[in-house]
């Protein structure tokens, strides 16, 4: 585990229970300033962990810290006031136009209410939302709803943004709309944005950081470049001419390769393979390199191999 | 792409507002509400009672400036403030306790009369008439009579004048159809009334003469009818409003938080549970002001406005407080009640249904037991005749001992202790016990249902 030294969540011994039921397990982790990814299954714990951090939930053991806040009852309202949260569930308040809405919600945080009409209508503009700003919220389908929750937790420019499943629910066209919403706020403001999700190629997309959140505990937490390196050296290669040549002197070389339907040669070695290597066996095959690209793990993979680890390990 | 489309930019603007958000959760809630034209129209109407009263407040004020005048119309004045002034229990039982000083004076100069051998002139009581026609007035040596009265004096006073009132009432009775008014009999508590009624109008007197006459009497009496003008305000029209406007916003205002999720929006937010019940009281309040206090003082404002007489202010400054307190004692129990409901159920309609359901089932209930008293005091008593039964029912509705079953009735028996007038049916300190206690259990059961989403 690789994180750097600044911490935007810092759990310690972080347990919760509701009855019986443990939801969260004698966490503790760092999880670094950034754009992390909050991986887990189902019933995980996600959504308790985001909601304790808040102060929605009452913490049954241990210690927590966000952005450097102990979450105690008398730091609630500064974490709130810094944090801002999409939640997962369809919450709206019935009777209010959406522009209303995210004027409300600014006016919670303290603000003046023209000043929060202004900004209202500013992150509706960044969040795409046309002339439906002016209908009443109960009239919206599930997609202006996501930018609806999208735009209230960002109205107050929050040094930290929670948003739970983001983009579920958008088509395809606005789900990456929402994405390159969030991946500009990590790069051009520098906040630090924690997305919960179960779509994994979301985090391999825009996340820095990634944690991995299972049966109550965080066993992996690391950038996404580390977690996507494949355990042994591989590369993904487009070449012209002789493939088949290329592929034979490669599995001369105990290595192994595989061809896409597209037309790309996955290499996997052992050990021992070089990009040097690449180059002689197109040179011997007489056939030219168009791309050589050192091959990475999916982050299904990762979440796969994150999970049955676990299994195995309570086994 | 809006043309004033910035893309996302950082807001350095400092929170300005802060422990102040319960101003915003009451002004969005003000302005949903409001959206309702039915809303609407129960405010236009719940504005024209005090146009009336106000023109009321006028004839008896203009009926006062004229009280002296013998000539026709403005003498009309005289009859009118007469009737209202001997309508009056307190009034019309000192009338009838005045009568035994002058019957002692009579005895008295009868005895001398008699040493004397003169003729005796037997004093006759003041007839109904005469006081319509004349105004009432009082010589203070009579009222002194009846501030020296002992208890023992007043319990007797108390039985001849009930015994006179009984003999009018089996007389209405027998003579015609119809309920009996409960105002006919006194209760022993409304002649000792009457006799403070006395030592006040005592201290009352300013020239010192040795007559109370009518025109001070009436002064004194001034500041009581306009306190009488307001609480039938606050009492009749506006009270039926209130019940009406509390069960079409309040029930909403917590039951759709709970069933839209929005308490996530909230308290993800810089807010405590308590600012938000704040917030949502306020709303409730809001519009209650606009019905209750808002319409009062203008009612207030309008009668000191069309009365021709400026001194009226003077005698009358407390008004405007009484009517805070009375609004006060209006609201608050009745906001947090119907918003406690509101807070038990996700369903809007559920909280509106209860909320008329208390209201109409209290009053049944009150009226219910009442009866039921009735009945078993009479099936104790043999031999009655109808006249009597009618009055075991006449009393067991003067005691109120059921009128804490009735919100109306016990929100009426605050309201008119606030205003200074003695029209409490049951005891009066079991209907603030009654209403502290459901404050206090509304403000436990609204915090627990309101924290319990950040309480897991």
């Amino acid at each position: 585990m690789s994180v750097p030294a600044e911490s935007l969540i810092s759990l310690q011994n972080v347990t919760k229970r509701y009855g019986k039921f443990l939801a969260l397990n004698d966490i503790t982790a760092e999880i670094p300033t950034g754009v992390i990814g909050l991986l887990g299954p189902n019933g995980a714990g996600k959504s308790t962990l985001i909601k304790m951090l808040l102060g929605l939930a009452t913490l049954t053991e241990g210690q927590a810290q966000i952005l450097g806040y102990e979450v105690t009852p008398s730091n609630f309202q500064t974490i709130r006031s810094e944090v801002g949260y999409m939640p997962e569930d369809d919450c709206f308040i019935e009777g209010i136009a959406g522009v209303e809405m995210v004027q409300f919600a600014a006016q919670l945080t303290g603000y003046p209410p023209l000043h929060s009409l202004q900004r209202a209508h500013e992150v509706l503009d960044f969040c795409g939302t046309g002339q439906e700003r002016y209908r009443q919220i109960e009239t919206y389908s599930t997609g202006m709803r996501q930018k609806l929750k999208f735009a209230q937790a960002i109205v107050h420019s929050p040094k930290f943004l929670i948003l739970d499943e983001p983009t579920s629910g958008l088509d395809p066209e606005e789900r990456m709309a929402m994405l390159r919403r969030i991946e500009m706020l990590g790069e051009r403001t520098g906040m630090s944005v924690m997305i919960c999700t179960h779509i994994l190629k979301d985090v391999q997309q825009i996340c820095d950081y990634a944690a991995v959140l299972v049966d109550g505990t965080i066993p992996v937490v690391d950038t996404v470049e580390n977690l996507r390196r494949p355990l042994s050296p591989s590369y993904q290669v487009r070449i012209t001419g002789n493939a088949e040549q290329f592929m034979q002197l490669a599995r001369e070389s105990n290595v192994v390769p595989s061809v896409s339907p597209v037309g790309v040669i996955t290499l996997e070695a052992q050990r021992g393979l070089t990009e040097a290597d690449i180059w002689q066996w197109a040179f011997d095959a007489n056939a030219g390199v168009q791309s050589i690209v050192p091959a990475k793990v999916s982050m299904e993979d990762v979440f796969i191999q994150v999970v049955e680890g676990m299994q195995h390990g309570h086994q | 792409m809006a043309i004033n489309d910035l893309g996302y930019r950082e807001w350095n603007l400092a929170p300005t507002r802060n422990r102040q958000q319960w101003r915003t959760i009451a002004g969005f809630g003000i302005r949903v509400a409001w959206r309702s034209s039915w809303l609407k129209r129960i405010f236009i109407m719940a504005w024209i009672p005090i146009f009336i009263m106000g023109a009321g407040l006028f004839v008896i004020e203009q009926s006062i400036q004229d009280i002296d005048s013998d000539e026709f119309p403005e003498n009309v004045g005289r009859f009118f403030v007469a009737a209202i002034v001997y309508q009056r229990p307190e009034i019309s039982n000192l009338t009838m306790m005045t009568q035994f000083s002058k019957q002692a004076d009579a005895l008295t100069g009868f005895l001398s009369n008699l040493i004397d051998g003169n003729d005796v002139q037997k004093p006759r009581p003041t007839s109904r008439r005469q006081i319509m026609r004349g105004g009432i007035d009082f010589a203070t040596k009579d009222l002194q009579f009846v501030v020296n009265m002992s208890d023992k004096e007043l319990q007797l006073a108390f039985e001849f004048i009930n015994n006179n009132t009984m003999e009018q009432f089996r007389n209405s009775f027998q003579s015609r159809r119809g309920p009996p008014t409960p105002l006919f009999k006194q209760s022993f508590s409304s002649i000792k009334k009457s006799q403070q009624v006395a030592a006040d109008l005592l201290a009352f007197d300013k020239d010192a003469n040795e007559v109370i006459d009518f025109r001070e009497l009436v002064n004194y009496l001034r500041p009581t009818l306009w306190s009488e003008v307001l609480f039938l305000f606050f009492r009749l029209p506006q009270a039926f409003t209130v019940i009406i406007v509390i069960g079409m916003v309040a029930p909403k205002l917590i039951s759709r938080d709970m069933k839209n999720r929005a308490f996530l929006l909230y308290y993800s937010r810089p807010i405590t549970p308590w600012q938000y019940v704040l917030g949502k009281c306020a709303v409730v309040w809001a519009f209650l002001a606009g019905l209750t206090t808002l319409p009062a003082f203008m009612l207030y404002l309008l009668g000191l406005s069309l009365s021709p007489d400026t001194s009226v202010f003077f005698i009358t400054w407390d008004l405007p407080f009484k009517i805070l307190l009375a609004s006060v004692i209006l609201c608050v129990p009745t906001t947090l009640f119907a918003l406690t409901l509101s807070s038990l159920t996700r369903e809007s309609r559920l909280a509106s249904f209860g909320w008329f359901a208390v209201w109409i089932m209290g009053s049944i209930a009150y009226t219910i037991m009442t009866a039921v008293e009735a009945i078993i005091r009479l099936q104790e008593q043999q031999n009655t005749i109808p006249s009597e039964q009618a009055m075991v029912f006449v009393e067991a509705g003067l005691a109120g001992r059921w009128a804490w079953l009735s919100p109306m009735q016990t929100l009426e028996n605050m309201q008119s202790w606030v205003f200074g007038i003695e029209k409490q049916i049951g005891s009066l300190n079991i209907s603030f016990l009654m209403v502290g206690l459901i404050c206090l259990a509304c403000l436990f059961i609204l915090r627990r249902r309101v924290d319990a989403p950040i309480r897991v």
